[in-house]
Order: C-alpha cells, then sequence, then structure tokens
C-alpha cells in the first residue's frame, strides 16, 4: 500500500465519467499519478467502460424486424375517453344554458348528415357489412353493434357527400326512435362536438380521416354513451 | 392526440428502435427476448403516448418503460422458477456481435450475466448510452448519489467478473 488515505470508489468512477469538479480531478489525478496501484485500478475500469461501449455499441447497426417494424404501425386508434368526456360535457352545459345553435361546426357534414337522419336526403340501400362500408370510404372499419344500448340496425345506404360518397348507418331503439351514424371520408383534425339541430342532438367525431356524425332524438348523456359505443364500433 | 402530434409520435418512436433494441439485448444477453421486449415496450408506449411530457426525452422514457416490463416480467419467471441457460446468452448474442475478439465477447456476456439486473443498467446507461450522472439519476428516479454507488459497486463487480483474464491496457482484447 502507498500510505494515502484511501480515495473514495465514487471520486475514481466520477473521475472516469468527467463528473468531478476541475479541482477536484486534478487533486485525483495527482493522486493517480503518484500512486502506481491505484493507476493500475483506474486503467481496468476505464478498459470496462469501453468494453461496453464496443461489445454493444455495433448491435446499432442490425436491422429492425419485420415483427418490430410493424409494432410500431399497429396503433390503436386509441380515445382519450376522459378528455372527450370532458369536452363533451362542457358542451352539453353551453348548449342546456343557452340553447341556441352557437357551436355549429364548418363543415357541412352536420348539414348532410341531419338531412340524411331526417329522410330528405335519400340514398342506395346496400348490403349491411363492413366489407362493403369500407369498400364505399376507402377506410378499415366496422359496422358497430349497438345492440348494447338498446339500438337495432335498420339499413346501411351509400348517400352523397361532400367529398364523394358517405355512409348512412340506420338504427332504431326499443321505442322505435331513429338514431343516424353518418360516415364520410374527410380529413380533419380531432374534434368532438355535440349540438342541437332542432329537435335532434347531433353528435361530430371528427378524427384525422373519417367524419362520423351521430344523429338522433336523445338526451345528451344518452347520445354520449351511444357516440362512444358506435364510434369505437367503427375501429375495435 | 391530433394526427400530426401522432404522426411525429410515431416518427420519434421509429427513430428511437435501434438503440432500444440496442439496449434491450444488452441488458437481457439474449436477443430474441429483447425484441419481445421491445414490442411490448412499444405498444405500452403507444397506450401511454400522453405520459411523455417532453419529446425530447423519448429515449429516456422508452427505457423506463422497458425497465419496468423486463422487471414485471422476472418476478413472473422467479414466480415460475424461470432459469437462464448461460449457454444459450452466449450463443444468442455472439450471433449478432461481429466476431471481433470472440473469446472477449464471451466474457464480456459472461461477466455481465453475472451481474443483477440493476447492476447492467446504469452500466449500460452511462457506458452505453453516454448519459451523464443527473441524466441517470433523472432517469432512475434517484439522487445522483445512489448513481454513483451504485455504479461503483457495478462496476466493481464486473471487474470481479472479468478480472480473473489478465487485462491488457488497449482495446480490450485479451488471449
Amino acid at each position: 500500500m502507498t500510505g494515502f488515505e484511501p480515495l473514495p470508489e465514487e471520486d475514481i468512477h466520477a473521475f472516469i465519467d468527467g463528473e468531478l469538479a476541475p479541482a477536484r480531478a486534478r487533486a485525483v489525478a495527482d493522486r493517480i499519478a503518484a500512486d502506481p496501484a491505484l493507476a493500475a485500478k483506474v486503467a481496468a475500469y476505464q478498459t470496462d467502460k469501453s468494453l461496453i461501449a464496443s461489445h454493444y455499441g455495433p448491435l446499432l447497426a442490425r436491422p429492425v424486424p419485420l415483427a418490430v417494424q410493424r409494432a410500431v404501425r399497429r396503433r390503436p386508434r386509441r380515445v382519450n375517453f376522459t378528455r372527450l368526456a370532458m369536452a363533451a360535457s362542457i358542451l352539453i352545459a353551453v348548449v342546456a344554458g343557452f340553447g341556441y345553435r352557437i357551436l355549429l361546426p364548418g363543415g357541412d357534414v352536420i348539414g348532410n348528415a341531419v338531412a340524411v337522419h331526417s329522410g330528405e336526403v335519400t340514398g342506395r340501400t346496400i348490403v349491411a357489412d363492413a366489407a362493403r362500408i369500407s369498400e364505399t370510404l376507402g377506410l378499415t372499419l366496422k359496422l358497430p353493434d349497438l345492440s348494447k344500448a338498446g339500438y337495432t340496425l335498420s339499413e346501411v345506404a351509400v348517400v352523397p357527400g361532400d367529398r364523394g360518397k358517405a355512409v348512412k348507418i340506420a338504427y332504431r331503439s326499443v321505442a322505435g326512435e331513429p338514431f343516424t351514424l353518418y360516415l364520410e371520408n374527410s380529413p380533419g383534425r380531432e374534434r368532438f362536438e355535440i349540438t342541437k339541430r332542432g329537435d335532434v342532438l347531433v353528435c361530430l367525431w371528427q378524427d384525422d380521416v373519417l367524419s362520423t356524425v351521430m344523429v338522433g332524438k336523445m338526451p345528451a348523456a344518452e347520445m354520449l354513451r351511444v357516440a362512444s359505443l358506435a364510434y369505437n364500433g367503427l375501429y375495435f | 392526440m391530433t394526427a400530426g402530434r401522432e404522426e411525429a409520435f410515431t416518427a420519434a418512436l421509429t427513430a428511437q428502435i435501434p438503440a432500444l433494441r440496442r439496449y434491450a439485448t444488452a441488458l437481457l444477453g439474449h436477443a430474441a427476448a429483447a425484441d419481445d421486449l421491445v414490442q411490448d415496450c412499444i405498444e405500452r408506449a403507444l397506450r401511454q403516448a400522453d405520459s411523455l411530457l417532453d419529446p425530447l426525452r423519448m429515449g429516456a422514457w422508452l427505457r423506463s418503460i422497458l425497465h419496468n416490463l423486463h422487471i414485471d416480467a422476472l418476478r413472473r419467471n422467479r414466480r415460475q422458477g424461470m432459469r437462464v441457460d448461460l449457454a444459450e446468452v452466449d450463443n444468442t448474442l455472439a450471433a449478432v456481435v461481429p466476431p471481433r475478439d470472440h473469446a472477449a465477447v464471451l466474457d464480456m456476456d459472461r461477466a455481465m450475466a453475472a451481474l443483477s439486473v440493476e447492476h447492467r443498467q446504469i452500466l449500460l446507461l452511462i457506458g452505453l448510452e453516454g448519459l451523464n450522472y443527473r441524466e441517470a439519476a433523472a432517469e432512475l428516479d434517484v439522487p445522483i448519489g445512489t448513481v454513483m454507488s451504485r455504479l461503483a459497486r457495478a462496476r466493481e463487480r464486473l471487474r470481479q467478473e472479468l478480472g480473473s483474464v489478465p487485462l491488457q491496457a488497449k482495446g480490450g482484447g485479451r488471449t
């Protein structure tokens, strides 16, 4: 041994990693220079550190397997329901408070959906399956099952939309009240709005590729529930 | 998350994958198990995208997710009494590392495999990912003092594992 006060192990590593303040680093360097045993130890640790980098470093260049690449693209269409529910409750409060059409979104998709719901605009009935809906809209979608909310499917039709074909999916409640799901391939910013049009409530759920408009005569809380079921039913 | 942010998130995530796979492979010492873990990590990252507060820290965020998943898996495996086959570890890593110095590769793998996950983790964060102590402390959510003491113990353990073979001063190659 050398007769020096032993250097704390942490300081040796902080020296190797360049984490010591300059004055302290100089002091440690002096100690290392004066102590061959310590110098050997520091050299060994330094070598081990560089060995880790040279040993594992080349792993970075490996090609990424397809399965791993796909994992990134397999992004689930996740919706932040808390945020959307909050937005919806604020909108409902505003609509309930003023009862006006003050929150009407700019796009015509709502007008189209309401016209389709009222029967003012009609279309061509098609086979009620996911493949036909997907093909019509150029998106991969499912046919939402709303039976959990008490709605049964009554018709699927191709209707005119602003940007080509749109799809109407009509349901009926147990009481026979119609509920319309209007879908249009229309890119936009994520948006969720519930508004009142005459005696019907309209819910617009816009994501990056699809405008989903839901129309029916029902309380706002009920619309929120059915809208969640319908929107998720399109994707999952 | 808006479509634009979602696209940016996906692109940033994709860019991180090679580094994440490297880290996972080094941490686990097993290429196939590492890729499984990376896939689980990507899935969780996509689900928890909103929890990434600082996009510049995506690498650290991903490593934290990966580490948590790995610890969970270890706990499950411990309960089920799983044993890691050292020979398999050697073969798997030796197969993906360029055959620079095969003996050194096997020694390093064996030495790392003998350490605890915590020790491998700190050695890799500092020695491979190039984090400074402050960054490592933030990523591990521990004080800097803990990073320093853990690193010192980890390097000492690694040295003991590698130490039975004489070291050459340069490059770490051995005969």
